[in-house]
C-alpha cells in the first residue's frame, strides 16, 4: 500500500466504510481485516488528491443521525416502564461504538478536524463561542448528536424516572442500580469533551431537581422523626439516613454530587432544627451522655457555627464542676489536685467524644483558666488576691520537700507535671514565681529538698512553660548551693594550709544578693558569740583572698548550728538557729539569768529575742519564770530536761511561713510588676519613639502576658509615673501620644 | 506707637524693645527698691503684699496671678528685679497708677483661649515651692489654684472635681501632666461625664474621677 496520494471514488468507498460503520457503532462483529481496510480508506478519503475530508465528515454525521433517530423510536416505543433499560442498553452500547468509532477515523481527527479547531488556549480564553460551528472529532460529534437528538426530547421523562427510581430505592424497594446509574452519567458523558462546562448539562436537567426533591423528602422526614422520636434517637436516625443517603449518592450519581446531597440532608435535618437540637445541648451536657453529645457533635461540626451552642454549654459545665469541686479547698494546696482531676476528665471526655476539636479544648482551657484564676467577690474586701499562685507553691513545696510519706519517682514525676498544668493556666505567674523561689530557698537554705534532681526537672519544666527569664533567678540559687560546695571544700584546705583552726566544724553557703528571695534591709544583727568568731573571721580573710573586692553579708538569722547539751542526766545534739544557740550560750556560766542580761549578750533586738526565748522555752529547755517572754521575765535552765530522742531539731518554729510573709510576698510582687511595666513602656517607647496610648497600652499587654494580666490603670499609672520621671512626654498638641525622651 | 493688644508669649521680645521707650527704667527700679526685702533683692511676701495693697487689689485676687504670669515669676510670693523689670516694661507702666491701669486689659488679654492655656499652665511651676525642689504639686495648693485660676469662668465639672479630691485624702499630688490634661477634660467633656471615654489617654485620677461620679450617680438613681 503506498501513501502517495490519489484519485479515489467518494462513493464507492463510502459504500463500504458506511456497512462497516454499522458494525462498530452496534458494537457488532468486525474483522480486523475489514478494520484495517476501513481504517486506510479514511486515509484514503482524506489525502486523495481532491481531499474528500468535508464530505466523509459530513457524511458520517448525517449517518450517526439517522443512527441515533432510530434509536429513539425505539427507546421511545419501549414505554415508561422499560424507557430506562432501554436507554441504558442503548447508550451502553452506542457509547463504546463512538469511542471505536473515533479510532476508526483517527486519521481524519488527526489531519482535518484538528487544524480547524480552535486551540485549547483560544477556547479557555473565550475568544471565540464554544461551541460554534466548529468542527468535532468524530467521538465528540456522537456524543454531540446523542445529547441533541437524544437526551434533548426525552430528558424530562428520563429524569421523571429516575427520580422515581430513586425514591423506590429510599422506601426500600429494588432498583437496577446499574441501569440508574448509566442513565445519570450519560448526562455528563455526552458532555464530557466540553473541557469548561462539562457538567452543565448534568446540573442543569439532573441535579438541580434531584437535590430539590432530596430536600422535600428530608424536611418531611425531619418532620415527622422529631415528631415520633427523642433528641437522642433522633440524633442517631439523621447519622443513619446521612450514611444511607450517601451510600444512595454513589449508587447514582456522579462523584461531584455527593457532598451537595450530603449538604442538603445536613441543611434540611440538622440546620433546620438546630434550635431544637440546641434546646437539648444542656441537658446532654450535663448529664454526659457520651453517645448522644458525639452524635451532636458528628451532625452540628459541618453547620455554620452550629456548635457555638454546645461548646458554651461544655465550657459552663466545665467551669461549673471546676467551682464546685475547689470551692470547698480554695485555702488548702490539695486544691491543685482536685482540679487536675477535673481537667483530666474532662480532656478525657473532649478526647472521647469531641475528637479533640479545637474549639472543644479551648473551651476547657478558658474553664480552667477561669476557676483557677476566680476572684472571689467579697464585699469586705473586693479585691483579695487570688490564692491559686501560693497554693501551687506549696501544693509543689509539699512535693519536692523530704517527706515520710513515700512516692515513687514515677508519681512524684507524674505530680510534678500536673502542677505544670495547673501552672499554665495561671494568670498571676509571677506571684507564682515569688512564692516559688521563696519555698525553694528555704527547701535549699535547710538542706530539705527530698531529690536535687526532682528540683532540677521542675524548674526545667517552668522555663519550658515560660521562658528563660522566669527561672533565671532559679537557676542562679541552684548555682550557688554547687559553688557553695565547692567553696568549703577550698576554705578547708585554706585552714589546713594555714594551720588555723576555727574551734568548730561549719559549712558555709554564699549567695548572690540579688537571685535569693531574702530581704536584706530586715537582716537582724547581733554580737557573734565568741565560739563562732574565728570561723567568721577566718572565713572572711579566705574569702577577701580569694574574691577581692566583694561584701558578704553575714544573714545569721538563717543559719543554724548543733549544739551539744552536756549539762543534763544524758547527753543531747540539738540542732538549732544561731540565734537561739546565742540565747544558750550564757547559761554556760548561769544556770539562771534575768532578759536584760541575756540582751546585752547577744545584742538581739527585743522582739527577736522574746522570740527565740519563746521557742526554747517551748521546748522545755528553758524554763521561764512567769507567762510568755517579755522584757521583765527571768530565764533559767531546765536541769531536769529530758527527751526520748538524743538528736533532734528545734528550729520548725522559726522556719514556719508568718502571714507577714504571705503578705510581704504580694507587695513585693506589686513593686516587681510596677517596675516590670515602667521597664516594659520605656523599651516599646526606644524602639518606637512615638506611639498612641492605646498601641503602647496593648503592646504592654501583650509583653506583660506570660507574666501576670496588668490592669489598664496600672500601665496608665506607670505612664504617668515615666512622664513625671521625663522618660516621656505627650507630643504637644496631641493628648493621645506619647513621644521618648532620649 | 502704642500696642493695644497684648498677645501671646511669642512677640515678647519685640514689644518690649518698642515700649522701652515710654517708660522709665529709673522709676520701675524706684518702685523695686520700694517693696524690696531688706536682704535680699527681690520682692517677697511682706513686699508683695504691701505691693497689693497700694494697687488696692488682694494679693489672691485672679488678676495678681494674672499680673505674676504677666512678669514670668518664677514661684509665688517672689518677684526678682529682673522680673519686676521686664514685667513693667511689658506693661507699659512704671508707677502703681499706671499697673492699675492695665488691670482691665490684662483680664480681657486670658480670655483668649491660648493665652488662658499659657496661664493655666505657667499657674502648676508658679504653685511649686521650687526652694524644697518640690516637683509635684501638693493637693491642697493645686485646689486653691484650680479655684484661682478658673475665677473668669469655672469650667462646669470643677465643683464636683475639688469636691472628690477633697474627699479623697490619700491623692497627696497631682502631677503636672495630670493638672495639664485638666484642661482639656474640661474642654472635651463639658457637664456630660458620660462622654468621657476610660479607653483614652486620659491621667489615671481623672478615671478615677469619673468612675467615682457615675457609681455616685448610680447610687442616686438607685436610692430614687
Amino acid at each position: 500500500m503506498s501513501l502517495k496520494p490519489r484519485r479515489v471514488d467518494f462513493d464507492a468507498t463510502w459504500k463500504l466504510l458506511k456497512e462497516t460503520l454499522e458494525g462498530v457503532i452496534t458494537c457488532g462483529a468486525v474483522q480486523w481485516v475489514t478494520w484495517n481496510d476501513r481504517f486506510s480508506d479514511v486515509y484514503k478519503l482524506c489525502t486523495a488528491v481532491e481531499p474528500h475530508g468535508d464530505n466523509l465528515y459530513q457524511s458520517t454525521k448525517l449517518f450517526l443521525e439517522d443512527h441515533v433517530r432510530s434509536l429513539h423510536k425505539e427507546i421511545i416505543s419501549a414505554g415508561d416502564d422499560h424507557m430506562l433499560e432501554m436507554y441504558h442498553k442503548h447508550w451502553e452500547q452506542y457509547n463504546i461504538g463512538a469511542g471505536y468509532l473515533n479510532q476508526l477515523y483517527g486519521y481524519l481527527n488527526n489531519s482535518y478536524i484538528k487544524k480547524q479547531k480552535y486551540s485549547e488556549a483560544d477556547v479557555n480564553y473565550g475568544v471565540f463561542p464554544v461551541d460554534a460551528d466548529c468542527l468535532l472529532e468524530i467521538g465528540e460529534l456522537a456524543k454531540e448528536i446523542w445529547k441533541n437528538l437524544m437526551i434533548d426530547s426525552i430528558k424530562n421523562r428520563l429524569v421523571i424516572l429516575i427520580l422515581q427510581e430513586i425514591s423506590k430505592d429510599r422506601n426500600g424497594y429494588y432498583v437496577n442500580q446499574t441501569v440508574v446509574h448509566s442513565v445519570v452519567t450519560s448526562f455528563v458523558d455526552v458532555s464530557e469533551y466540553k473541557k469548561k462546562t462539562p457538567l452543565d448539562l448534568y446540573q442543569e436537567i439532573f441535579e438541580t431537581q434531584f437535590l430539590k426533591e432530596t430536600g422535600e423528602f428530608y424536611r418531611h422526614e425531619a418532620a415527622q422523626l422529631k415528631a415520633e422520636c427523642t433528641c437522642s434517637d433522633y440524633l442517631e436516625k439523621v447519622i443513619q439516613r446521612l450514611d444511607n443517603e450517601n451510600f444512595r449518592s454513589r449508587k447514582f450519581l456522579h462523584s461531584t454530587s455527593y457532598a451537595k446531597v450530603t449538604q442538603e440532608v445536613q441543611a434540611r435535618m440538622v440546620g433546620d432544627v438546630i434550635g431544637f437540637l440546641h434546646g437539648e445541648c444542656k441537658d446532654m451536657v450535663e448529664q454526659e451522655k457520651r453517645k448522644d453529645l458525639r452524635n451532636l457533635y458528628i451532625l452540628l461540626k459541618p453547620i455554620h457555627k452550629g456548635l457555638e451552642v454546645l461548646v458554651k454549654e461544655v465550657e459552663t459545665y466545665i467551669k461549673h464542676q471546676g467551682m464546685q469541686s475547689v470551692l470547698s479547698l480554695k485555702q488548702d494546696p490539695s486544691f491543685v489536685e482536685a482540679m487536675l482531676k477535673v481537667y483530666h476528665k474532662f480532656k478525657e471526655l473532649i478526647l472521647d467524644v469531641f475528637v479533640n476539636d479545637q474549639a472543644f479544648t479551648s473551651a476547657l482551657d478558658k474553664a480552667c483558666s477561669s476557676v483557677i484564676n476566680h476572684k472571689p467577690q467579697n464585699s469586705r474586701s473586693p479585691s483579695a488576691p487570688n490564692r491559686s499562685p501560693e497554693l501551687l507553691a506549696k501544693y509543689c513545696d509539699g512535693l519536692l520537700k523530704k517527706s515520710t510519706k513515700g512516692v515513687s519517682d514515677a508519681e512524684l514525676d507524674e505530680k510534678l507535671s500536673g502542677s505544670i498544668i495547673i501552672f499554665k493556666y495561671l494568670d498571676d505567674k509571677d506571684v507564682f514565681q515569688r512564692f516559688y523561689s521563696r519555698m525553694l530557698a528555704k527547701r535549699l537554705i535547710y538542706s530539705q529538698s527530698a531529690s536535687m534532681d526532682a528540683e532540677e526537672i521542675m524548674i526545667t519544666r517552668l522555663k519550658q512553660a515560660c521562658g528563660y527569664e522566669f527561672t533565671n533567678k532559679l537557676h542562679r540559687m541552684f548555682t550557688d548551693i554547687s559553688v557553695s560546695s565547692d567553696l568549703v571544700v577550698n576554705f578547708n584546705n585554706y585552714l589546713r594550709e594555714k594551720n588555723a583552726n576555727p574551734g568548730i566544724n561549719f559549712n558555709i553557703l554564699v549567695f548572690q544578693a540579688g537571685a535569693w528571695p531574702i530581704a536584706q534591709q530586715n537582716n537582724i544583727t547581733f554580737h557573734i558569740p565568741q565560739q563562732l568568731e574565728k570561723s567568721v573571721r577566718l572565713f572572711e580573710e579566705f574569702y577577701k583572698e580569694k574574691f577581692n573586692g566583694r561584701k558578704l553579708t553575714w544573714m545569721q538569722s538563717l543559719s543554724n548550728v548543733e549544739l551539744k547539751l552536756g549539762y543534763l542526766r544524758k547527753s543531747y545534739s540539738v540542732t538549732m538557729s544561731t540565734f537561739q544557740m546565742a540565747t544558750l550560750l550564757p547559761f554556760e556560766v548561769n544556770n539562771s539569768l534575768p532578759f536584760s542580761e541575756i540582751q546585752t549578750c547577744t545584742n538581739l533586738p527585743d522582739k527577736e529575742l522574746c522570740k527565740q526565748l519563746q521557742t526554747l522555752v517551748d521546748t522545755k529547755i528553758l524554763l521561764c519564770d512567769e507567762g510568755p517572754v517579755n522584757e521583765k521575765s527571768t530565764l533559767s535552765l531546765n536541769m531536769s530536761y529530758s527527751n526520748k530522742r538524743t538528736k533532734f531539731k528545734i528550729m520548725a518554729a522559726i522556719q514556719k511561713e508568718t502571714p507577714q510573709e504571705v503578705e510581704s510576698t504580694h507587695s513585693a510582687v506589686d513593686e516587681d510588676r510596677k517596675l516590670y511595666l515602667q521597664a516594659a513602656v520605656v523599651r516599646i517607647m526606644k524602639a518606637r519613639k512615638t506611639i498612641k496610648h492605646n498601641n503602647l497600652i496593648h503592646e504592654v499587654i501583650s509583653q506583660a502576658r506570660s507574666r501576670f494580666t496588668p490592669s489598664i490603670s496600672m500601665i496608665k499609672k506607670s505612664i504617668e509615673t515615666l512622664i513625671e520621671k521625663t522618660y516621656l512626654e505627650r507630643v504637644s498638641g496631641t493628648t493621645d501620644e506619647y513621644s521618648y525622651i532620649a | 506707637p502704642p500696642i493695644r493688644k497684648q498677645g501671646g508669649a511669642t512677640s515678647e521680645g519685640k514689644r518690649m524693645s518698642l515700649v522701652s521707650r515710654e517708660v522709665s527704667e529709673s522709676k520701675i527700679l524706684a518702685l523695686f527698691e520700694l517693696y524690696k526685702d531688706a536682704e535680699e533683692d527681690c520682692i517677697l511676701a511682706d513686699g508683695i503684699e504691701r505691693f497689693c495693697m497700694d494697687l488696692e487689689v488682694k494679693p489672691e485676687e485672679f488678676v495678681v496671678l494674672v499680673l505674676a504670669w504677666k512678669f514670668g515669676a518664677q514661684t509665688m510670693c517672689e518677684f526678682t528685679r529682673a522680673e519686676f523689670l521686664q514685667g513693667c516694661k511689658a506693661l507699659r507702666a512704671d508707677s502703681i497708677k499706671s499697673i492699675q491701669s492695665r488691670f482691665p486689659e490684662l483680664l480681657a488679654d486670658v480670655r483668649d483661649r491660648q493665652a488662658f492655656k499659657d496661664l493655666y499652665r505657667w499657674t502648676y511651676t508658679f504653685g511649686l515651692d521650687s526652694a524644697s525642689g518640690q516637683r509635684t504639686l501638693p493637693t491642697d495648693m493645686a485646689i486653691t489654684l484650680w479655684k484661682l485660676v478658673f475665677s473668669q469662668g469655672e469650667p462646669p465639672v470643677l465643683q464636683r472635681w475639688l469636691e472628690f479630691l477633697e474627699k479623697h485624702s490619700n491623692i497627696r499630688g497631682i502631677p503636672k501632666d495630670t493638672w495639664e490634661l485638666f484642661l482639656n477634660f474640661t474642654e472635651q467633656v463639658g457637664d456630660d461625664l458620660s462622654s468621657y471615654d476610660d479607653t483614652e489617654a486620659w491621667p489615671s485620677l481623672l478615671d478615677d474621677f469619673v468612675e467615682f461620679e457615675n457609681d455616685r450617680h448610680n447610687q442616686n438613681v438607685t436610692t430614687d
